[in-house]
C-alpha cells in the first residue's frame, strides 16, 4: 500500500478516527478493503465526553474485538435517573446474553484501542494529518487533499467517510451543514477522584434550572463511575440560546454535589474541565452526498436526552462499511451512493433523533412532562421514560404480553401485515409525536410479536380469508386506540387506590413501589394567581397536558384511519369509544364513592349525578358490576378488533358476532388477570374469586370459537384464550424498572 | 387564547335569514338524542353546558351555507348538531387545560366534577359526533377526521410554545389557523356541500369560514388585552397568564425596545402576579400593537367577506356578510 506520496488505489478514506471513524475503518478493512484513516491528533489523546458506553455500545465493542482490551473497565448494569428531590429511577439492563452491561472508559483509553483495532484490521492509519478539503465536483466527491508533515496531497477514493466529529469540516464543505448555529447544544466534563460508595450505573440528575432557579433547563447532569474512586462528572444542555451557561452550569453541578452528596465528601478534581459541542441535527437527507458519508457526531447522531453517542458512533460506523463494501462490489471506483445508508440509518432511527430536532419547543414539552411525571406510575408516562431515558428504548413487546408460538405460515403473514401497519402508524406519529414511532416499530425481535390490538384484527380477518385494501388501516387505527386509551389514562390526576385489597383497574401492574416524596414546586406567587381562574387552580401539571394532547392527537388520527374504511366502520369506532367512555365514567363515580377523599373538585360531592352501583364491585361484593364495567372498558382494544377482523376478512354475520363475542371476554378476562397479577396472585381476599372469573371468561371466548371455522388464524385465537396464557395477564409491565423514594 | 365564543357575549342579530332560524330550534332535541347514553351520569355532563345555551355560531353557519343548495333543513341539522357536540367536546378539554372555572355563565364541567370527568365526557362527546357523522356518505366522516387532525394538531402546537416569548407571527398564525378556524371552515364547507351547493360555491364558502376563524380569533385575543374585567366576566390577560402569547404580546416581543425588554423580564418569572400582569397589560396597549391587530382583524373580516361577493344574493348571504361584521365588531 502507501507510500510517502500517497495510497495510489484506496477504497475508502476515513476523516477522524473516533469510534466512528474506527469502527468504518475497522469493518471496511476486516472485509479486505484499503482504507486510510487519517486524523490530526496522535493517539492517545483526551476527549471531552462522559465516557459511557450502553450495552449496544458494548456489544458493538465486542463485535470489534476491543472488548476484551478493556477488561480493567469499571461495568455498570443500567441507568439511573435521579429526579431532584423526587427520588431515582434504575432502568437495569435485562439479564438476558452474556453481555447485558455497560461499561465507563475514558475516551484517552477507548478511542486508542478503537484506533488500533481498525489498524490491526489492516487500516493504514495517518495521525497528526489534517482533511483540508474535498476533491471532485459538487454532487461528486472524489476525495480529500490531506495535509501531512508540512505536505499537501490529493487523496482520491470512492469515498470519503467525514467522521470528523460535531463540527464537521467536510460537511460543511459538501453543503450538508449550514456552521455552527446548528450545533445545538454542549456539554462539558471533568474528572474527580476520592468519591466513595459508587453503584454500578450509569447516573443522570434532572432537572437542572439556570442561575436564576426560575428556567427550567432542557439539560441534565451525569455522575458516571470510571472505577477505583473515580468518576466522569457532567453536564449537557440541549438549547443554543443558553449555550454560554454551560460553564456555570456545571460549576453549579459539581458545587452541589459536594456541598449535598455524601459520595463526594472527599472528592478533588483531576484535570481540568473540557467542554464540547453535542450536535443532536440527525436527519436521514442529510448524512452523505455521492462520494460522501456522514457517521457519528458529524452526523449528528447523538440521543437528545440522554447525550449518549458512542454507540451509534459505532453502529453508523459498521454500517456504512457495510454500505460502501456493498456499493464497492458494483463499481469500484464511481462515487459511493449514501442513500441506502441514509435510509437504514434513518429507519433504525425513525422519530428518536427528530424529537430534539424536529422543534427545540417538542423538545421543551416532552422535557417538562418527564419532569413532571417522574413519580407517575401510570402506563403512558412510564413508557414515556422508557422511550426518551432508555438507552435501549422501548418497543411494543415491553408493554404487552408476547403472542403464543406461531404457526409458521400465519407467523409470516402476520408479520408481513405488521410491517404495513408500523408504516401506517409511523407516519401518523412521525411529525408531531416522533417519540412514539420507536414504539409503534414492528417488534424488533422478529420472534416475540405483542397481542396487539392490530393483531387481533389481522387474525380474525384471516379467518374469513379475503384481503381487505383497507385492514392495515385499520389495524393501525386500533392500536392508536390503545395508544390513546393509555394517554387517557394519564390524563387528569393520578386515581387513588379506590379498591381495598384490589389494584387500580387499568394501570399496569408495574414492579415499582415506593413512597413517592413530594416535591418542593416553585414557590407561588405572592396574592395568588391573577385572572378569574380558579382561586385554587394549581397549575395543570404538564404530564397532564402532554396526557390530553396525546390522546386527542391520536383519537383524531384513529379516526382519520378508521374514515378509511367509510361510514359503517366509523360506526363500530364510535360505538366502541362510547362503550370505553361509559365503562370510563363509571369507574370514576365507583372510586369517588369508595376511596379516599382527594383533593381538588371531587366527583363525590357532585350534584346531579346518580350513585355508582360499581361501588360494590369495588367492595367485592358485585362481580356482574365490575364485569359489566371492564366490558366496557375493553370494547376497543379487544372487542372492536375482533369484530372488524371478521367483517374485513369476509367472514359470515354469524362468525363475526361469534369473533365479537370471543373479543369481548377476552378482553374482560385478561383485564381480570391484570388485576390479579396486581394483587399479587390469590393471597388476596378477592384473589379466589378472580382467579375464577379469569378462567370462566376465558372459557366463554373458547367457546364463542366453536362457531368458527378452523384454520390457524382459529388455533392462534383459541391459544391467546387458553388459561394458562391468559393467567399471565396482558400488560407484561416495564421489566426493570426500579424506583426509590429520596428526601428532598 | 381563549375559545373564541366563551370569551364574550355574541347575539345572534347576524342571523337574517328565517329558514335557518326555524331549523336551528330543533338543534337541541337533536343533540341531545345524539348523546343519549346507557350511563345517566355521563348524560348529565354530556348536556351540561348544551342546556346552557351558547351562540351555535358553527351550526348557524353549516346551515346557512346549506342554503346556496338544495335546503333540508332535517338531514342539515344532524350534521348541525354533530359540529357543535365536536365544538362543545373541545370546550370541556379546552377548559381542563386553561384550568377554567367557569363556561356559559356557570360552573365549567371541569370545576364541577373533576378534571376526569371533564376528559372522558369529551372524548364521549366526539364519540358521538363522529357517530352522527356517520350517517352521512363517507366523504363528510374522512372530511371531520383531517378537521379534527387539524385541530388537535394546533392545540398542539400552542400548548409545546407555551411560554414561548420568540413564536413568529407566522407560527401563531398557523396555530390559530389549525385551532380555530378548523371549526369555522368545515360548516361552511360541509353544509354547502350536503345541500350538493356547485363546487364553486363550496369553495367560496369554505375560504370565507377560514378567514372568518381567524378574524374572531384575532378580535377575542385583542378583546382580553384591552377589555375591561367587566366586560370580559374574567380579569384581562388569562392567556398571557397561561403562557398563551398572542399576536400583540408576540409583535412587541419581536421588537426589541426598552418596553419589549420589560415585558420579556415580567413574563420570565414562573407566575407573574396581578401586578406584573396589569404593567405586560400597560406596555402592550400603549406600544400600539393591539390596534395593529384589530385592524388586521378587520382586513381579515373584510377578506372574508370578498369570497361572498359572486354568491348568489339573499338572507343566506345577508347573514354571512353581517356575522363577519359582527365577528370584530365587539372587538372594536
Amino acid at each position: 500500500m502507501p507510500g510517502q506520496t500517497g495510497p495510489v488505489r484506496l477504497d475508502a478514506v476515513v476523516v477522524g478516527a473516533g469510534p466512528a471513524g474506527s469502527a468504518t475503518a475497522y469493518h471496511l478493512a476486516r472485509r479486505g478493503r484499503r482504507v486510510l484513516l487519517v486524523d490530526r491528533r496522535d493517539f492517545p489523546r483526551e476527549k471531552s465526553c462522559g465516557d459511557g458506553l450502553t450495552r449496544a455500545a458494548v456489544r458493538l465493542l465486542a463485535d470489534m474485538g476491543v472488548l476484551e482490551e478493556l477488561d480493567g473497565a469499571a461495568r455498570v448494569v443500567g441507568v439511573r435517573v435521579r429526579m431532584r428531590g423526587r427520588g431515582s429511577r434504575d432502568f437495569r439492563y435485562d439479564g438476558d446474553g452474556p453481555l447485558a452491561y455497560g461499561m465507563v472508559v475514558p475516551r484517552l483509553e477507548l478511542d486508542a484501542k478503537l484506533c488500533h483495532s481498525a489498524v490491526r484490521a489492516g487500516a493504514t492509519l495517518w495521525s497528526d494529518a489534517r482533511a483540508t478539503y474535498l476533491l471532485g465536483e459538487p454532487g461528486a466527491v472524489r476525495g480529500v487533499e490531506i495535509e501531512r508533515e508540512g505536505r499537501r496531497m490529493a487523496v482520491r477514493a470512492p469515498v470519503v467517510v467525514a467522521a470528523d466529529g460535531a463540527s464537521s469540516g467536510l460537511g460543511r464543505q459538501a453543503g450538508l451543514r449550514t456552521g455552527a448555529a446548528e450545533q445545538t447544544g454542549f456539554a462539558a466534563r471533568g474528572y474527580f477522584t476520592g468519591v466513595v460508595d459508587l453503584a454500578p450505573l450509569l447516573e443522570i440528575h434532572l432537572p437542572l434550572f439556570d442561575v436564576t432557579e426560575r428556567h427550567l433547563l432542557p439539560s441534565y447532569g451525569w455522575v458516571f463511575p470510571v472505577g477505583g474512586g473515580v468518576v466522569n462528572v457532567g453536564v449537557g444542555l440541549f438549547d443554543p440560546s443558553h449555550r454560554d451557561s454551560v460553564r456555570s452550569l456545571y460549576d453549579r453541578f459539581v458545587t452541589d454535589l459536594i456541598a449535598t452528596d455524601p459520595r463526594f465528601r472527599r472528592a478533588r478534581p483531576v484535570g481540568r474541565m473540557s467542554g464540547a459541542p453535542l450536535r443532536l441535527d440527525f436527519d436521514p437527507a442529510r448524512c452523505g452526498v455521492p462520494g460522501l458519508l456522514l457517521v457519528g457526531d458529524a452526523a449528528g447522531l447523538v440521543s437528545p436526552f440522554t447525550g449518549e453517542g458512542i454507540s451509534f458512533a459505532l453502529e453508523s460506523g459498521a454500517l456504512a462499511a457495510a454500505k460502501i463494501d456493498a456499493a464497492l462490489h458494483e463499481s469500484d471506483d464511481a462515487p459511493v451512493d449514501p442513500a441506502p445508508y441514509a435510509r437504514e440509518l434513518g429507519a433504525r432511527h425513525a422519530g428518536y433523533f427528530e424529537t430534539g430536532r424536529h422543534t427545540a419547543r417538542r423538545y421543551l414539552l416532552t422535557w417538562r412532562m418527564l419532569e413532571s411525571t417522574f413519580d407517575d406510575d401510570r402506563p403512558i408516562f412510564t413508557l414515556c421514560r422508557w422511550l426518551a431515558l432508555h438507552p435501549d428504548g422501548a418497543a411494543a413487546e415491553r408493554v404487552l404480553a408476547p403472542l403464543p408460538p406461531l404457526d409458521p405460515g400465519l407467523g409470516r403473514a402476520l408479520r408481513r401485515d405488521l410491517a404495513a401497519v408500523a408504516e401506517i402508524l409511523a407516519g401518523c406519529v412521525r411529525d408531531d409525536w416522533p417519540m412514539f414511532v420507536r414504539l409503534l416499530a414492528v417488534d424488533r425481535d422478529p420472534a416475540a410479536v405483542s397481542i396487539r390490538p392490530a393483531v387481533l384484527l389481522l387474525a380474525a380477518a384471516y379467518v374469513g380469508g379475503l384481503r381487505s385494501p383497507v385492514s392495515h388501516a385499520l389495524a393501525a387505527a386500533v392500536d392508536l386506540g390503545l395508544l390513546a386509551g393509555l394517554a387517557m389514562d394519564g390524563a387528569g390526576p393520578a386515581p387513588a387506590r379506590p379498591y381495598p385489597g384490589l389494584p387500580l383497574p387499568h394501570n399496569a401492574p408495574f414492579r415499582s413501589s415506593r413512597t413517592s416524596v413530594p416535591w418542593p414546586r416553585a414557590a407561588p406567587s405572592p396574592g395568588g394567581p391573577a385572572g378569574g381562574r380558579g382561586s385554587a387552580a394549581a397549575p395543570v401539571p404538564w404530564g397532564s397536558r402532554f396526557a390530553i394532547l396525546l390522546a386527542d392527537y391520536l383519537l383524531a388520527r384513529a379516526y382519520e384511519l378508521a374514515a378509511q374504511g367509510g361510514a359503517a366502520v366509523v360506526t363500530e369506532f364510535a360505538d366502541a369509544l362510547t362503550a370505553n367512555c361509559e365503562g370510563r365514567a363509571r369507574e370514576l363515580r365507583a372510586a369517588a364513592q369508595a376511596g379516599p377523599p382527594t383533593p381538588g373538585p371531587s366527583p363525590r360531592t357532585s350534584p346531579g349525578l346518580p350513585p355508582e352501583t360499581g361501588t360494590a364491585a369495588a367492595a367485592g361484593t358485585d362481580w356482574s358490576a365490575r364485569v359489566e364495567l371492564l366490558t366496557a372498558r375493553m370494547a376497543t382494544t379487544f372487542e372492536l378488533p375482533c369484530r372488524l377482523g371478521g367483517r374485513l376478512g369476509g367472514a359470515s354475520p354469524p362468525v363475526v358476532d361469534a369473533l365479537a363475542s370471543y373479543g369481548r371476554h377476552l378482553g374482560v378476562s385478561y383485564a381480570l388477570a391484570d388485576e390479579l397479577r396486581a394483587a399479587g396472585g390469590q393471597a388476596r381476599p378477592a384473589g379466589g374469586e378472580l382467579v375464577r372469573l379469569v378462567d370462566e371468561h376465558a372459557r366463554q371466548a373458547r367457546r364463542a370459537l366453536d362457531r368458527v371455522p378452523d384454520g390457524p388464524a382459529r388455533e392462534l385465537l383459541h391459544r391467546l384464550a387458553e388459561g394458562s396464557v391468559v393467567r399471565h395477564g396482558w400488560y407484561s409491565g416495564m421489566i426493570g424498572e426500579d424506583a426509590e423514594g429520596e428526601a428532598p | 387564547m381563549t375559545t373564541v365564543v366563551g370569551a364574550a357575549t355574541v347575539d345572534d342579530r347576524w342571523l337574517t335569514s328565517a329558514r335557518t332560524r326555524t331549523a336551528l330550534g330543533d338543534l337541541d332535541r337533536r343533540m341531545k338524542d345524539a348523546v343519549a347514553s346507557r350511563d345517566p351520569g355521563l348524560w348529565t355532563m354530556a348536556t351540561a353546558l348544551l342546556d346552557r345555551g351558547g351562540k351555535r355560531i358553527r351550526p348557524a353557519l353549516l346551515l346557512v351555507a346549506g342554503e346556496f343548495g338544495t335546503f333540508r333543513p332535517d338531514r342539515l341539522l344532524d350534521a348541525a348538531a354533530a359540529l357543535e357536540l365536536l365544538h362543545l367536546a373541545t370546550l370541556y378539554h379546552d377548559d381542563v387545560l386553561d384550568r377554567a372555572v367557569t363556561r356559559r355563565h356557570g360552573p365549567s364541567v371541569n370545576a364541577q366534577w373533576g378534571d376526569s370527568n371533564a376528559l372522558v365526557t369529551g372524548t364521549f362527546l366526539v364519540a358521538r359526533a363522529s357517530a352522527l357523522i356517520a350517517t352521512f356518505d363517507d366523504g363528510y366522516g374522512r372530511e371531520t377526521a383531517r378537521a379534527l387532525v387539524e385541530l388537535c394538531t394546533g392545540q398542539l402546537r400552542q400548548t409545546e410554545n407555551a411560554f414561548h416569548t420568540g413564536l413568529t407571527e407566522a407560527e401563531y398564525l398557523e396555530i390559530i389557523a389549525g385551532k380555530t378556524a378548523t371549526l369555522f371552515e368545515l360548516p361552511c364547507r360541509l353544509g354547502a356541500r350536503l345541500a350538493g351547493a356547485p363546487d364553486r360555491i363550496v369553495t367560496a364558502l369554505s375560504r370565507y369560514g377560514h378567514d372568518l376563524g381567524v378574524a374572531f380569533q384575532l378580535a377575542d385575543d385583542a378583546l382580553d388585552i384591552w377589555g375591561s374585567a367587566e366586560r370580559l366576566g374574567k380579569y384581562p390577560l388569562g392567556d398571557v397568564r397561561e403562557g398563551v402569547y398572542t399576536l400583540s404580546v408576540l409583535r412587541l416581543l419581536a421588537r426589541g425596545t426598552p418596553a419589549a425588554l420589560r415585558v420579556r423580564e415580567l413574563l420570565g418569572v414562573l407566575e407573574p402576579g396581578a401586578a406584573q400582569l396589569a404593567e405586560v397589560r400597560n406596555l402592550v396597549l400603549r406600544s400600539g400593537v393591539v390596534d395593529q391587530v384589530l385592524g388586521e382583524a378587520r382586513e381579515l373580516a373584510a377578506r372574508a367577506r370578498s369570497h361572498l361577493v359572486g354568491l348568489p344574493a339573499g338572507p343566506a348571504r345577508e347573514s354571512l356578510w353581517r356575522l363577519a361584521d359582527h365577528a370584530i365588531a365587539r372587538a372594536g
